[in-house]
Formats: structure tokens, C-alpha cells, sequence
């Protein structure tokens, strides 16, 4: 790659770095899209996160759970 | 077969118009006993202190001491909205603005446990947890800098005091726009807070004044409940458009979807709770989320400033004083935290050590919530209570 790269005339290289550039941000944008699309998706779903934006007793045992499973030494989360 | 799907489908609208009318003659009926409720704590409180209530509360003039009270009252209940609301009814029966400014400032904190608790749900898996906690710990760790900023500020130079006066006195005390454009609301309230405060006298003072706060916090509960549960079911769709509109237009369309969806639901717990799952997911990221909260403290302000306007007489203007405190300041706190490029990520930074490190052990985690929301509070009003 770097005997190519060394090899490339002055205005290729130019050009190459051009496309590479014009690539990335094509990558970006269609990252960024897909992002914004997954985030309307979930949008779509407010009633559901509103109904689970609460306090559960559940979680809470959990989460004591795991905090004596640690102070115990057997950490069980990932 | 058509014709009686169509039918159906016809009758399924009708009952779905009728069950959404019913449901906002319902949240007016509430907003209207809200009014009344901070009325008639406002009315017990004169009544019970007897024009004493600068005495009564003397204890709390130290403003940490105040900040406390705010913060571990809205941490227990949590609820901004109803502890902010018994703050302007105290105020409306006498309570001194410069001692309910601590209160209100600590209901800021006190009201960021919520999403905290929320955010322990997601311990099952180490990443999941690393962002929910984040998400839900920049909302404490802003709170936390705005009252440090704020609270000096303002016990020395009293100016979010001398602000919500300002303000106030335009909108009920001046006599360019006087309290008359409010009198709408006293003749609506009156029946009800005269009937209540002309029955509660069958008791002897000053449990009659006693038995009106309690009626009155009593109310103030019940109501934000129900108008919270109402408000999320009929306004779910309008704040679905909100956020939808809010996607990719940067912070501001952030801070004012937060606000607009914080008024929505009447609840800054709401809002702020609803973005842990979210964040927890990876949908949103801590920098996305972030704005979205700083509008939820700003929504909030609604349900105080509503409440009081159902004050009148002598003590109508400090009681829409503390309301219009409470605005400005957690605006303020937006536009000088969020504004300024070095303070604006100090919570981030703030969260994402505090998430990673909670993340790796649990009882890091623990010990913040136990530490920030009771034990801090519990041991600065041990020394404050020592040296008086």
C-alpha cells in the first residue's frame, strides 16, 4: 500500500483522498439515518417505556441482589 | 359484512371521543381541586401559625437546612411538582420566600432519585447499567452544580429573590396589571376553600388550621397523581410528535422537547425516567438525553406556577414569588450550566465516572443514592441542629 501510495501522482493522490472523504461522509450520514430511524422506532413505542419508566420492586431486588453477590466476592453480572 | 364492520369501527371512534372527553373534563375537574388544595394549605397554615409562621419555621432560615428539607421531602414522596406545590401554599399562610428558596432548590435534587432507582433495574447486564446509570446520574450531577452556583448566590446577594419579586409584582402586586386578572381564579376556588375552612371551625384552633393543611397536602397528593396518570394517556400522541420533531435537531429542540413533554405529563420524573430504558438500550446517547433532561426541570415549574395562582390576599404575591423562583431559576441554571462550554460537561463527565465505576461494583452505585439523597442530608442537619 505505502509503494502504491508513493507510486500515485500528486493529483491522483489528491483525488483518492477526495473519494475517501466523500466515502466516509456518505458512511457517516447513513449511520446517523440509521440511528435516527431506530430512535424514531423506539419513539413509537413511548406508551410501552412510559408504562416501563417506573420503579419495580423487582428491579430493586435485583439490583440488592447483586450488590450482596458482590460483597459476597461471586459477582454474577457480565 | 362491510356495513356492520364499518359500524363498528364508527361506534369504537365514538366511544374512544367520549372516553378521551370524559378523561379531560376529568384533568380540569383535578387541576381545579389542585387550586383549591393550595388554597386551603395556604389558609391552614395562616390559620394554624396565627400570623407566626416566620416563628415556626425560624429553624429552617439556614438555608442548608432549608435545601435539605426540599431535597429529602421530594426524594421521599418523589414528586417536584407536589412538594414545590406545598411550598407555595406554606408561602401563601405566611412562610418567609427567603427561607422557601432553599426548599424549592433541594426539590430539584430530591426529584432526580427517581430516574436513579429507575436506572438500577438495568443491573442484569454491566453495559446496560453503565449507560442507564449515566443517563439517569447527569440529571443529579446538574442539580448538584446549579445549587452550587445558585445557593451562594443567592444567600448573599438574594437574587433569584429579588427576581421572582420583580416578576411577581408585575404580573399580581402592580397596578398597571393587577390582581384583578387573577380574580377568575378566587371566585372559581372560593366556594369550596369557604366551605372547607367554614367547616373545619367545628374543631378548636389550632386544629382547625391543622385540619386544613392536611386536607389540603392531602389533595395536592391525589390530584398530581391523577392528573399525571390522565395526562399520559391523552396527551401520549402529542408527545410522541414532540420527540419525533426533536430527533437530530440538536440540544435546544432537546431542552424544549423535554419541557414541552414535562408539561404534557406534569411530571419531571416522567420524562426523565422514561429516558433510562432508552439510554440503557444504547438508542440515546448520555450527550442526547442530557438537554432532554435540563427541559424536564424547566416543564416542572408549570404545576407550581398554576397552583398560584389560586392565592389571594396579602400573601398572593410571595406566593406567586416562589413559583416564578423556582422558573427562573431552573431556567437560569440551564442557560449559565448548559451555556458555558466548561460547565456544560462537567455533569457528563461527572455521570460517565460515576456510571463506570458503579458499574464495575454495585455498591458504589448504592452507596451514591444512599449517601447523596439521605446520609449527606441526614448528617448536615445533625451539625446544623448541634450548633444551634
Amino acid at each position: 500500500m505505502t509503494t502504491e501510495v508513493r507510486s500515485m501522482s500528486t493529483e491522483d493522490l489528491v483525488q483518492m483522498i477526495d473519494e475517501t472523504e466523500h466515502s466516509l461522509l456518505e458512511l457517516k450520514m447513513e449511520l446517523r439515518r440509521r440511528r435516527q430511524a431506530q430512535q424514531h422506532a423506539e419513539i413509537e413505542r413511548l406508551d410501552e417505556h412510559l408504562a416501563n419508566a417506573k420503579i419495580t420492586l423487582g428491579g430493586l431486588k435485583l439490583f440488592f441482589q447483586t450488590v450482596l453477590d458482590e460483597l459476597r466476592g461471586g459477582s454474577k453480572t457480565s | 359484512m362491510a356495513t356492520l364492520e364499518t359500524a363498528e369501527s364508527d361506534d369504537a371512534i365514538i366511544r374512544s371521543g367520549l372516553a378521551s372527553f370524559v378523561n379531560w373534563i376529568l384533568v380540569l375537574g383535578l387541576i381545579y381541586l389542585l387550586i383549591c388544595a393550595v388554597g386551603l394549605t395556604g389558609s391552614g397554615f395562616k390559620s394554624a401559625t396565627g400570623g407566626h409562621a416566620k416563628e415556626l419555621f425560624a429553624f429552617a432560615t439556614n438555608p442548608f437546612l432549608g435545601l435539605i428539607i426540599g431535597t429529602v421531602a421530594t426524594a421521599l414522596i418523589q414528586s417536584s411538582s407536589t412538594v414545590t406545590s406545598i411550598i407555595v401554599g406554606l408561602v401563601a399562610g405566611g412562610l418567609p420566600v427567603a427561607t422557601a428558596v432553599p426548599m424549592v432548590m433541594g426539590a430539584n435534587i430530591g426529584t432526580t432519585i427517581t430516574n436513579t432507582i429507575v436506572s438500577l433495574g438495568h443491573v442484569r447486564d454491566k453495559e446496560e447499567f453503565r449507560r442507564a446509570f449515566a443517563a439517569a446520574t447527569v440529571h443529579d450531577y446538574f442539580n448538584v452544580l446549579s445549587v452550587l452556583i445558585f445557593l451562594p448566590l443567592e444567600i448573599y446577594f438574594g437574587i433569584l429573590e429579588k427576581a421572582g419579586y420583580i416578576f411577581a409584582e408585575i404580573m399580581v402586586g402592580g397596578e398597571s396589571m393587577s390582581v384583578k386578572s387573577f380574580n377568575y381564579v378566587k371566585a372559581a376556588t372560593a366556594p369550596v376553600v369557604g366551605s372547607a375552612k367554614e367547616f373545619s371551625h367545628i374543631l378548636p384552633a389550632p386544629f382547625d388550621g391543622v385540619s386544613l393543611i392536611v386536607l389540603g397536602i392531602a389533595l395536592i397528593f391525589v390530584t398530581i397523581i391523577f392528573i399525571g396518570k390522565l395526562l399520559k394517556s391523552l396527551m401520549i400522541g402529542r408527545a410522541k410528535a414532540i420527540l419525533h420533531t426533536a430527533i437530530g435537531r440538536g440540544p435546544v429542540a432537546g431542552i424544549s422537547s423535554g419541557t414541552l413533554v414535562t408539561v404534557l405529563v406534569q411530571s419531571s420524573s416522567t420524562t426523565t425516567s422514561l429516558m433510562v430504558p432508552l439510554a440503557g438500550a444504547g438508542v440515546f446517547g448520555l450527550r442526547e438525553v442530557y438537554p432532554f433532561t435540563l427541559g424536564a426541570n424547566i416543564g416542572t415549574c408549570v404545576t407550581a406556577l398554576l397552583a398560584a395562582t389560586a392565592v389571594t390576599g396579602d400573601n398572593a404575591v410571595f406566593a406567586l414569588q416562589i413559583a416564578l423562583i423556582h422558573l427562573i431559576y431552573n431556567t437560569a441554571g440551564v442557560l449559565v450550566i448548559y451555556g458555558l462550554p466548561f460547565l456544560r460537561v462537567l455533569p457528563i463527565y461527572g455521570a460517565e465516572w460515576l456510571a463506570r465505576i458503579g458499574s464495575e461494583r454495585k455498591l458504589y452505585a448504592l452507596a451514591y443514592i444512599l449517601g447523596v439523597f439521605f446520609v449527606f442530608p441526614g448528617v448536615c442537619l445533625f451539625i446544623s441542629q448541634m450548633n444551634s
